[in-house]
């Protein structure tokens, strides 16, 4: 059967700031995520990726605003929800990860208290019940002892813990859109290889579609299935991870992948001394 | 040999609270490196190791509890900060987080150049010169002379970082992961930089990093840290095939694929829907 697109982006637009000073974050911008795999979506600092995560969630600041285009989620046009519908959506239908996972927990409630409110916030269970859900979902994204976790707070624990807690968080509500903006960039390799495990794990055995929003090509090198490429607020090109990486057709992609191979020419300043 | 550290060993002190007594913690463990001059020598590790404790200690900002640490032949453990003026110069840091080491209040002009007047006599064309020059060096330009940290890329900050450590021509200069806030195309031509400062300025590293796979590219040795200790010094351009431990085995199974048809999982195919894509 063929898997349809649970989010579909239709040439969207994004602008910050007004009149003469406006910037084109984001230029007729179309992209898909299916459910059960992981699209990459990459760029350096400043292309736009993380904006183009904003505007699904209506999370933009104040200064930035959709000028044209549409997002769907599977049958709604989020553009075309009202902030309170669109809350509820968030959470419910789609959820998003972050860099730092350590700051965008609460660090002056328990694990167990925040995840609780989260799931109270969106289905009518006992309190009692809710600690349940919690415990099943820390115990799904893999932490040891999910039960003794709920009384902890986020210092006491490590950033892969709590960018675990973040996933838990992310998908307790039944959440089958993930955006993960740069999950792994604050962790250490050991723990980076867990946590992309662990996405990879979530997409294939529970169907979850991810959009992953990285610069770390070895990341979408691992568990990707579609890239696509940003430069400057457009998309550039996009495909099956292999052809990105093994038949890049646009120029920009091709640097993309050139600058993958760290080796640093040591030729160079020999002959810029031999110059001067 | 530019620096040493024999037997080098941190504690620190943690009240428990009121009766239950003081905890240990030992960051640095009995660690004895030799930095030589003109080569790099990585420090890996995970989190919580102590590889930013024991490169605190290096650069004088913490006191070892105990072993020494020599700078060219000379043991300067315990030297009072006034005696280690002369030697702040030559040392110099690259932050992970450089903007928290930055003062908010100042501009990108003043942060470049405070260490040129602390320690230097410029008059104020020269100043200018020189800090125009370091920004160059990490490709900013004057646009940026006017900006405050806050008004800087994560990327862009971190330059600024390595413009200020490099002011005052250090011949070691530590950094603590200097680059996991820079995307790849900056992180390649910083890698680039250090590489011709190292030829340029006959120049010395110590390279803090969680990142194995900066190591072969930019490092000469690398000593693998776990719990405070230096489990290993081996070559770094052979790691895989003469390191004895199997911790540094797992770091180096942990780093990602470097193309899809390398995937570290088997079980991670893109098999499967790129054929259903063709077909």
């Amino acid at each position: 059967m063929e898997r349809g697109a649970m989010l579909r982006i239709r040439k969207l637009s994004v602008q910050f700031g007004s009149g003469e000073e406006a910037v084109e974050a984001l230029k007729n911008v179309n992209l898909e995520v299916r459910s059960g795999t992981i699209t990459a979506l990459i760029g350096e600092s400043g292309s736009g990726k993380s904006a183009a995560a904003l505007s699904v969630f209506g999370l933009l600041d104040r200064s930035g605003r959709v000028t044209a285009g549409e997002v769907w989620l599977d049958d709604t046009d989020l553009l075309r929800l009202k902030p309170s519908e669109l809350r509820k959506r968030r959470g419910k239908d789609m959820a998003m990860i972050f860099q730092d996972p350590v700051n965008a927990l609460n660090p002056v409630l328990t694990i167990g208290r925040q995840m609780i409110e989260t799931i109270r916030g969106h289905q009518r269970v006992s309190r009692q019940e809710a600690r349940r859900i919690a415990v099943e979902q820390l115990a799904r994204v893999g932490l040891p002892e999910p039960d003794k976790q709920l009384g902890r707070y986020p210092f006491q624990m490590s950033g892969g813990m709590c960018q675990r807690v973040m996933i838990a968080l992310a998908l307790v509500s039944g959440a089958r859109l993930l955006i993960a903006d740069e999950p792994t960039t604050a962790l250490d390799v050991t723990i980076q290889a867990q946590i992309l495990q662990e996405l990879y794990r979530l997409s294939r055995q529970d169907g979850i579609g991810t959009l992953l929003i990285t610069h770390d090509l070895s990341v979408v090198a691992e568990i990707a299935d579609y890239v696509y490429v940003m430069k400057k607020g457009r998309i550039v090109e996009t495909g099956h991870v292999l052809d990105i990486f093994e038949r890049p057709g646009h120029e920009y992609t091709k640097q993309l992948m050139e600058s993958r191979c760290l080796r640093v020419n040591p030729a160079k300043e020999t002959a810029m001394r031999q110059g001067g | 040999m530019l620096m040493e550290t024999e037997l080098l060993t941190k504690i620190y002190r943690q009240e428990r609270g009121w009766l239950s007594g003081t905890e240990q913690v030992v960051a640095v463990d009995h660690v004895s490196l030799k930095l030589v001059q003109g080569t790099t020598l990585g420090l890996v590790g995970e989190s919580g190791c102590g590889k930013s404790t024991l490169s605190r200690l290096l650069i004088g900002l913490e006191r070892p509890s105990s072993g020494r640490i020599m700078y060219r032949g000379t043991d300067i453990t315990g030297w009072s900060s006034r005696r280690l003026r002369p030697l702040r110069p030559r040392i110099q840091m690259v932050f992970q987080n450089s903007c928290a080491s930055f003062d908010p209040l100042l501009p990108v002009e003043r942060i470049v150049s405070e260490p040129l007047d602390n320690y230097n006599r410029l008059t104020r064309k020269e100043r200018m010169r020189e800090v125009l020059d370091l920004l160059s060096l990490v490709e900013l330009d004057e646009r940026y002379l006017k900006r405050y940290p806050h008004e800087l890329s994560g990327g862009q900050q971190q330059r600024v970082g390595i413009a200020r450590a490099l002011a005052l021509k250090p011949e070691l200069l530590i950094c603590d992961e200097p680059f996991s806030s820079l995307d790849f195309m900056l992180r390649k031509s910083m890698l680039q930089l250090l590489q011709d400062l190292k030829i340029q300025r006959h120049l010395t590293y110590l390279f803090v990093t969680h990142d194995l796979s900066l190591v072969p590219e930019l490092c000469d040795e690398v000593a693998v840290m776990q719990r405070g200790r230096v489990l290993e010094t081996v070559p770094a351009a052979e790691m895989a095939e003469a390191s004895r431990h199997l911790y540094t085995r797992q770091l180096l199974e942990a780093i990602p694929a470097q193309t899809p048809r390398s995937r570290k999982k088997a079980e991670r195919s893109w098999k499967a829907i790129y054929e259903n894509n063709q077909g």
